[in-house]
């Protein structure tokens, strides 16, 4: 029997996602939604604004080491001629073979960082990387959720079908990221956070 | 603290516009100032989560030269160079959890007391740039309240984990947050707090 304890579009995990106090999967999961739902991305620039005046106003200031301020100044004297280079390795990247599933996910929103983990682990993930098929209608990918309790897959569904009745031994959080869908509990849309727990 | 001498309190730039200029014209000083600024901050807030003081200021570098690498994305008409600042070091104490597997420390019990161990002419100065809005809306939050955001945001916990060590019930410690969001969601509205992304609908 699966049990939704919260449908507000994941407040808490929100929260605690600008308090950086999640672990990667659902850090991953929130900043899709961020990226794909408007309220979700107020409410996570409302928390890190917070989070900003925190740094300023409320933190105190501790003294950093007599070394620290010339180690940063050589640094940046180190890395000011390397700067061109580097950015030559970031765009020889190799082209990916998961293109499409990028170009998909792009298509939804999805950008930044969390498109750059995506990528990778497509990338980087041999044969789990490729779509598998569960029915006819259902196909799913495997994706690395930086964390070894989680796991994150993509699962694409056809228009008008069903997923088979399942159940998980823990929580479920799921981010509609096109189209809708409905389950016993209710009516969700793109960009609706969904979590679950037996 | 060393301060950087090319900057006087007269001329000083806001702490955005030096951000922004480390990102459009790779300007050393500009950035030089800004580390003298936050760096001591960023530590303070890492050893709030429980970081000893030689890993506090290790990651209070590397954050600081994350900013410098990325600060080419920094606009800011999207964010504060405070808020934007505070997202990179937040992410840098967290991979620093996640990598080293390492239980997190527990605060002195009076750390939210420590207030700046050195002052400068610019912090009056820099401390004026913080949204008025949120310092008028914070005021707003009883003492209960702040105190549970300041405990989320410092001690790298999540709720479940607040709970069991103030010995408050999980759905206090959630509902005094979700409240305290509430409050300050409405007093910023109230206030016509809009941020310039918002108005244009996406970052």
């Amino acid at each position: 029997m699966v049990r939704i304890i919260k449908t507000d579009n994941g407040q808490e995990l929100i929260f605690e996602y600008a308090a950086g106090v999640l672990d990667e999967a659902r850090r991953f999961m929130i900043e899709a939604q961020r990226q794909v739902n408007a309220q979700c991305k107020a409410d996570i620039d409302l928390c890190e604004d917070i989070g900003g005046y925190l740094l300023i106003k409320d933190c105190g200031a501790a003294a950093m080491k007599p070394s620290a301020r010339d180690k940063m100044r050589a640094l940046l004297d180190d890395v000011m001629d390397d700067d061109g280079q580097h950015q030559q390795t970031m765009r020889s990247v190799s082209e990916s073979q998961c293109a499409a599933t990028v170009d998909m996910l792009k298509s939804f929103g999805l950008r930044g960082e969390l498109i750059d983990h995506l990528e990778r682990s497509c990338r980087t993930g041999g044969a789990q990387s490729n779509w598998s098929k569960l029915t006819n209608a259902v196909h799913f990918v495997n994706v690395d959720s930086g964390c070894s309790k989680s796991k994150m897959r993509l699962v694409r569904v056809a228009a008008g079908t069903q997923i088979p009745e399942h159940s998980h031994r823990s929580e479920e959080i799921t981010l509609v990221l096109k189209g809708s869908m409905d389950d016993e509990f209710g009516h969700y849309e793109a960009g609706d956070l969904i979590v679950r727990q037996e | 603290m060393q301060k950087n001498k090319a900057v006087t309190t007269s001329d000083a730039k806001s702490l955005n516009a030096l951000l922004h200029d480390v990102g459009q014209h790779k300007d050393k000083d500009a950035f030089m100032s800004l580390f003298d600024y936050f760096a001591p901050r960023i530590k303070s807030y890492l050893l709030k989560g429980g970081l000893s003081e030689d890993e506090a200021d290790e990651l209070a570098q590397e954050t600081m030269f994350m900013v410098w690498q990325k600060a080419d994305s920094y606009a800011p008409d999207i964010a504060a160079a405070s808020t934007w600042i505070f997202t990179i070091a937040r992410n840098k104490r967290t991979d620093f959890f996640r990598k080293s597997g390492r239980a997190i420390v527990q605060p002195p019990e009076n750390f939210y007391d420590l207030k700046s161990e050195e002052t400068s002419p610019f912090d009056s100065f820099y401390d004026q740039e913080v949204s008025g809005d949120i310092d008028e809306a914070l005021k707003e939050l009883s003492a209960e309240q702040m105190d549970i955001i300041k405990k989320a945001y410092y001690e790298d916990k999540p709720h479940a984990q607040i709970a069991k060590e103030t010995g408050l019930p999980l759905g206090t410690v959630k509902s005094r947050i979700r409240l305290a969001m509430e409050k300050l969601r409405k007093a910023l509205d109230a206030r016509g707090h809009v941020r310039a992304d918002q108005e244009e609908g996406g970052r």
